[in-house]
């Protein structure tokens, strides 16, 4: 067969445009390998490697050997300082925060000039030990090597209460593509203003991004995971919550804080057994007093007296190691002292020491509350209404404020707040609503279920 | 307020008693586990310690103080061991080429410290006998008790009499000295081995494996490395560097059982250990050669150097000691001892230099003032200086000769042509011991924290002076066989006072001291204690 010139030319047109369309299709591709992946399918897809408990073991064993062979390295020190803090986040042991600060001290020490890394993860170990001004000063020291380091500094203004100025900082570091990090921060913000549902929003995109990206540290998805969770159980979702923990355990099985939050999530069920059950997971991995709170409350409910007790000296005996050291700030402590109606004095210093160090809302709350149970009414209701200054929509302090209004003979008011902590969360606490409800009741409202 | 060395005994003690409630060094929820086989002919032994953080024994107490009358009565320790040594048996898994066997208690003990807050740590040992056969066999070991718990994990395998050990994972270097030590510093990564492998052979049939021998038996402590680890049998712990020193001295504080026989050994092995401590590199004993050859020093300057050296030193590790257990918010020793180290090298340079100066200065003023020969010449009558200290005039009519350094007299007057050395003052000897010893010995050291650990106080500051004593003794030794020899020397003509050799040698040990203080200096400065 034989084409006459104009066909010959004809012909290479198709050829031309197919050959465009492959070079344009290839660039594409090449830029997107996820999408070429989600395209092509016949192509494995990538899947989170299992965790492996020994790895950050293994990173510390090689990154520390390598700072002992080169004593003026300061990039290792600031990489043995961020993966101490990586093994605190796993293990909750407070010893390798005190050594992450020891690795980046060592690193500043060798370069203090244009060594962000090593700023920014001093600031994180000194946050990691409630070091809150100094761990604010450090990440200032690292932002003009980084802008992730503004984002940091809001992170701890949020931890001192200076919200405005976290804001601030936080539009310093726009989010770059998918950063759920910035997400979590940004829903943080949200919470404290009160914006309940688009923090919750901003916080499942934020643990769809974390699932998505492959490299980051199983223990940092699980925290996105664990983070939704407490919104959604804040907001009285609690099977949403409780799938949300799980995810979280599927990516890191040892992750004790998601354990205690099951232990909560169940106790705010009533669910005492499944309550004991994540509390005792939770407690053989990081004996937390918190967690013997909730296991003795737990015991108490099912009418073990004995066991409760001996859950609850767990509690103190930790106290008294707490202030054998010197610790005179622990709203926890605080808390429970106030909760379980002991040691009402300490509880008060210990609010105000708390305060002394972080004004944000639960601080004032804490004192709030510490100062209700100790019968200074006046003061009490003063710090609450502090505490929701911002507007926060959380149900404890609503229910907080609620109780020192009605202490205070103040029965519309109490009324009006107390009904509000229900709306929010009714399952805010394992037995306070059924109290609230009662309360209700007899100033003549009719509380929602 | 007045600092008088009452007044800062008195802080130090107060300070001191409020340190000893500090908390557990590992984190005050942490477990700590510790297991070390020993491999014999026909036996495996298995020492296992647990120690318990404050929290970890709070929470264990109600099983312990079973009757609830916050004493732990003898009998209670029995059943607690009894229950304790059976529960954890069931999570501790030896299998002997695959199989697991049961472990056989031999013995077991628990120990309740005070700890931070009014509450206790406690320590369980338990020692279980591995039922093995002779000849060879690979042993698999897991330890699965307080699993996720944070915590020290090491576990080491060594070759008892008539054993050795090989293609194994274990580590061979016991780092917390049975978690009686923890390193501290970051670039310590804590060990957290749960599991080993190893391969144990009875003597008769072990090529080319590592084997023990009477000495790794005698002592039922923990041995420190008896067999010089091979690089496929370190772990990462044992290749890190960060191991605690480790040898008969820093043992003789944790034996068991302090009979009064064991103490005058330890007291006897501490005093050889300062004396073979004395001849390794440091502690000044070039610098006290030099500076005695060099300044024509006497038996008792050689005493009050080694006096001086070992006096600095023993200081040293007190308040090194102190620094480590009260100060080490503020203080890191890791941080101090190059920094000691530097500063001690830096004296001895100055010295040094200050000697060399001063003695070339003599030299020149000599060489300068002193413009005829003696070699076989006549005076006639001219004025001359020798030095600065000592001009002086006179006539000689007569024919004589005499060389340099040799010490004669014009006119009653005797002196020496010699480069004079300068006197040896109590300042220069006091200032070269001060940098001899500044830098106290890591072994010392560990001794005394040990000792504190361990509440032998007593008994760790005897070790420690039988130790300086031993260290002194070698020192002075050295000084007094130093200054014998110079005297020797100076009697043959090469040496004797006018000789060449005798005329620059003041001169040489100035630069030979003064290039210890640069080595010294650099090697701090390059991190080396």
């Amino acid at each position: 067969m034989k084409f006459n010139t104009k066909t010959r030319r004809l012909l290479w047109i198709p050829v031309f445009a197919a050959l465009v369309g492959s070079a344009a299709w290839a660039f594409v591709a090449g830029r997107s390998p996820s999408r070429l992946a989600a395209l092509s399918q016949s192509a494995p897809v990538a899947q989170r490697a299992p965790y492996d408990p020994n790895a950050v073991h293994s990173n510390l064993v090689f990154l520390a050997r390598k700072a002992k062979g080169d004593v003026g390295d300061p990039i290792t020190r600031a990489m043995l300082a961020r993966t101490y803090l990586e093994s605190y986040r796993e293990t909750g042991d407070a010893a390798d925060a005190v050594r992450a600060e020891a690795a980046a001290r060592a690193s500043l020490a060798i370069r203090t000039r244009h060594n962000g890394e090593a700023w920014m993860q001093l600031a994180g170990s000194l946050l990691a030990q409630h070091r809150f001004p100094e761990a604010l000063a450090a990440a200032r020291r690292a932002t003009p090597y980084s802008d992730q380091a503004y984002r940091q500094c809001a992170g701890l203004e949020i931890e001192i209460g200076q919200y405005q100025a976290a804001e601030r900082d936080l539009a310093k570091s726009p989010p770059r593509g998918e950063d759920p990090a910035f997400l979590a921060l940004a829903a943080r913000l949200l919470e404290v203003r009160g914006k309940n549902a688009d923090a919750l929003a901003l916080l499942q995109e934020a643990a769809s991004q974390a699932d998505a990206n492959l490299d980051m540290p199983h223990q940092s998805v699980a925290w996105f995971h664990e983070r939704l969770g407490h919104r959604l159980s804040s907001m009285g979702r609690l099977d949403e919550a409780e799938q949300s923990y799980n995810a979280a355990l599927k990516v890191f099985p040892r992750d004790y804080r998601t354990m205690a939050a099951l232990a909560r999530l169940h106790a705010a069920r009533n669910d005492w057994q499944h309550a004991i059950e994540w509390g005792d997971k939770a407690a053989a991995i990081v004996p937390a007093p918190e967690t013997f709170a909730l296991l003795g409350d737990a015991y108490a409910a099912l009418g073990q007296a004995s066991a409760a007790a001996g859950q609850w000296k767990l509690v103190e005996q930790i106290g008294a190691l707490a202030r054998s050291q010197g610790a005179v700030y622990d709203r926890q402590r605080a808390l429970f002292y106030a909760d379980h109606n002991r040691n009402l004095q300490e509880a008060v210093t210990l609010a105000r020491g708390e305060l002394r160090l972080r004004k944000d809302i639960y601080a004032h709350d804490t004192l709030a509350w510490t100062l209700f149970k100790a019968g200074k009414l006046a003061e009490a209701e003063a710090a609450a209404t502090r505490a929701r200054a911002m507007g926060t929509q959380d149900a404890t302090l609503f229910y907080h404020a609620g109780s020192i209004a009605l202490a205070r003979g103040q029965r519309d008011r109490a009324r009006l707040l107390l009904s509000r902590a229900l709306e929010i969360n009714p399952t805010f606490d394992p037995t306070a609503p059924r109290r609230v409800r009662a309360v209700l009741a007899q100033l003549g409202t009719k509380s929602t279920p | 307020m007045k600092f008088t060395p009452t007044f800062c005994v008195l802080c130090a003690l107060v300070i001191s008693l409020a340190k000893l409630s500090a908390a557990h060094p590992m984190g005050n929820f942490s477990i700590n586990h510790y297991a070390r086989f020993e491999a014999r002919a026909n036996a495996l032994s298995l020492r296992y310690i647990l120690d318990f953080a404050e929290i970890p024994t709070a929470q264990r107490m109600p099983q312990l103080d079973s009757n609830g009358d916050g004493k732990i009565e003898g009998d209670e320790k029995s059943a607690f061991l009894r229950a304790e040594s059976a529960a954890l048996a069931k999570n501790l898994s030896v299998e002997i080429d695959g199989k697991r066997v049961p472990l056989q208690v031999l013995s077991s003990r628990l120990d309740l410290h005070p700890g931070a807050g009014g509450l206790d740590t406690l320590r369980v040992v338990i020692e279980y006998n591995v039922a093995v056969s002779s000849g060879e066999h690979r042993v698999s070991y897991r330890d699965d008790n307080f699993r996720g718990r944070t915590g020290w994990m090491e576990v080491i395998a060594v070759a008892g009499k008539g054993g050795a050990i090989r293609d194994s994972s274990a580590a061979t270097v016991d780092r917390s000295r049975g978690l009686t030590v923890f390193p501290a510093d970051a670039e310590a990564v804590k060990p957290l081995q749960n599991s080993a492998t190893f391969t144990m052979t009875g003597a008769t049939g072990a090529s080319g494996a590592t084997s023990g021998n009477a000495s790794a038996t005698a002592s039922g402590a923990a041995q420190p490395n008896p067999n010089p680890a091979s690089p496929e049998t370190q772990t990462p712990a044992a290749t890190s560097g960060s191991a605690t020193p480790q040898n008969r001295f820093t043992q003789a504080i944790a034996e068991r059982d302090l009979t009064p026989g064991v103490m005058l050994a330890g007291i006897l092995i501490s005093f050889l250990f300062g004396v073979a401590h004395s001849l390794s590199p440091g502690h000044g004993k070039t610098m006290v050669a030099a500076y005695l050859v060099g300044s024509r020093g006497t038996p008792r300057h050689a005493m009050l150097l080694g006096l001086v050296v070992t006096i600095t030193h023993t200081f040293g590790v007190f308040l090194l000691g102190l620094a480590t257990l009260f100060a080490t918010n503020y203080i890191v020793p890791e941080r101090l001892y190059p920094a000691l180290s530097a500063a001690s090298g830096l004296i001895i340079f100055g010295v040094g230099l200050w000697l060399l100066m001063s003695r070339w200065q003599m030299l020149a003023a000599q060489q300068h003032n002193y413009s005829h020969s003696h070699d076989g010449h006549g005076h006639d009558g001219h004025e001359h200086s020798h030095d600065g200290d000592h001009a002086h005039a006179h006539s000689h009519d007569h024919d004589h000769s005499h060389a340099h350094g040799e010490v004669h007299s014009h006119g009653g007057k005797a002196h020496s042509h010699a480069v004079p050395e300068g006197p040896v003052t109590l300042r220069t000897l006091v200032t070269l011991g001060i940098s001899g010893g500044i830098v106290p010995c890591p072994e010392a050291l560990v001794v005394l924290l040990a000792a504190v650990k361990m509440h032998r106080i007593g008994y760790g500051l005897l070790l420690i002076v039988a130790f300086s004593i031993g260290l002194a003794a070698a020192l002075i030794a050295i000084g007094l066989v130093v200054v014998s020899a110079g005297q020797r020397l100076s009697r043959l003509d090469r040496f004797s006072a006018g000789g060449k050799l005798t005329r620059y040698l003041p001169i040489g040990s100035a630069a030979i001291i003064t290039i210890i203080g640069i080595a010294l200096t650099l090697r701090a400065a390059g991190g080396a204690p």
